[in-house]
């Protein structure tokens, strides 16, 4: 009871947005969140086309070298091989929006790219992204992940993963977060808990409607 | 005596009965409950007409089945390329689902 109540306190807490799949099938909403100590990304993406979505993408940082707080309209294309026991996605997404870096407002561009193959039992993504301002300091950030599911649940079943990741953002004093994460699926609900080696929380949640 | 009421019981009953067709489809790609969910959302909205009902997905052997009024096939292999997969096969069987009630007619 306590862990159910938990669990949709966090649900609450970041119904924000997501992240893992930037595109999904077609007239789908979703909200994704992605978290780390020093970061939050969130989107609100609506697919017309299981290969295209539009949406909006808030990216707010907050580290010694750049308090930043943007927001980008953005569109992503997808396209996905699908196999009998895995399938394996590219993404591209791309937007124009307004950062307010400290006190600066300024023009900024958003690029991002993702490969990732999953099957029932093993899931590997990789992805970088850009954030280029116009007057001020680029953002580079990377995201790469491997992990393995210790049982396979089948459809209407919690599904687990062990994911070990490693995050990179240029912009941070401690550029590099690597750690474990458990991701869990119900449904059209996933939501990533894990730790930095050196005890930083990060969070991601994405539900699909 | 009892072989007349038997086949006079089959006449009554089949004309009372609602003949739908039983679907199983082969999809590729399903890996995970989002993958199910996307389906089975998209099955519900669009053929709602066709008293689409039981939707079920089956990860273990990649399937998705459900009981409906007749659906275009094409129509069908639109749907779950919109869902992002590919369907691989088609298997439709004819199934009575349920018997209807006179009475509520």
């Amino acid at each position: 009871m306590i862990s159910r109540i938990a669990f949709w306190m966090l649900w609450l807490v970041w119904i924000g947005s997501s992240y893992a799949h930037p595109v999904a099938y077609a007239g789908s909403v979703m909200f994704e969140s992605y978290n780390t100590p020093d970061m939050s990304e969130n989107n609100v993406i609506y697919s017309p086309r299981p290969w295209l979505s539009v949406g909006v993408q808030n990216f707010h940082f907050d580290g010694a070298l750049l308090d930043e707080n943007a927001l980008y309209p953005r569109v992503a294309f997808l396209k996905r091989w699908n196999r009998m026991d895995w399938q394996t996605n590219l993404y591209a997404w791309g937007g124009v929006g307004w950062a307010r870096l400290g006190s600066n407002d300024d023009l900024s561009f958003l690029g991002g790219a993702q490969l990732d193959s999953e099957s029932r039992r093993w899931y590997f993504a990789t992805q970088l992204v850009t954030l280029q301002h116009q007057s001020l300091k680029d953002v580079w950030m990377s995201r790469s992940g491997v992990g393995v599911a210790p049982y396979l649940a089948n459809s209407g079943e919690l599904q687990g993963f062990l994911i070990v990741q490693a995050f990179y953002n240029s912009i941070d004093n401690e550029p590099w977060i690597i750690g474990p994460m458990i991701r869990m699926f119900y449904k059209s609900i996933f939501l990533e808990v894990g730790s930095g080696y050196k005890g930083q929380l990060l969070l991601n949640f994405m539900a699909s409607f | 005596m009892k072989k007349y009421i038997a086949i006079l019981f089959v006449l009554i009953v089949m004309p009372m009965s609602v003949w739908a067709e039983a679907y199983t489809l082969t999809v590729e790609g399903l890996v995970c409950d989002f993958c199910a969910q996307g389906i089975e959302k998209k099955l519900g909205k669009e053929f709602k007409d066709q008293k689409i009902k039981d939707i079920k997905v089956d990860l273990n052997n990649k399937t998705v089945t459900f009981d409906a009024d007749k659906i275009d096939q094409e129509k069908l292999k639109e749907l779950i390329k919109s869902a992002g997969y590919n369907l691989k096969a088609i298997d439709i069987k004819q199934a009575a689902t349920e018997t209807v009630n006179m009475e509520k007619k």
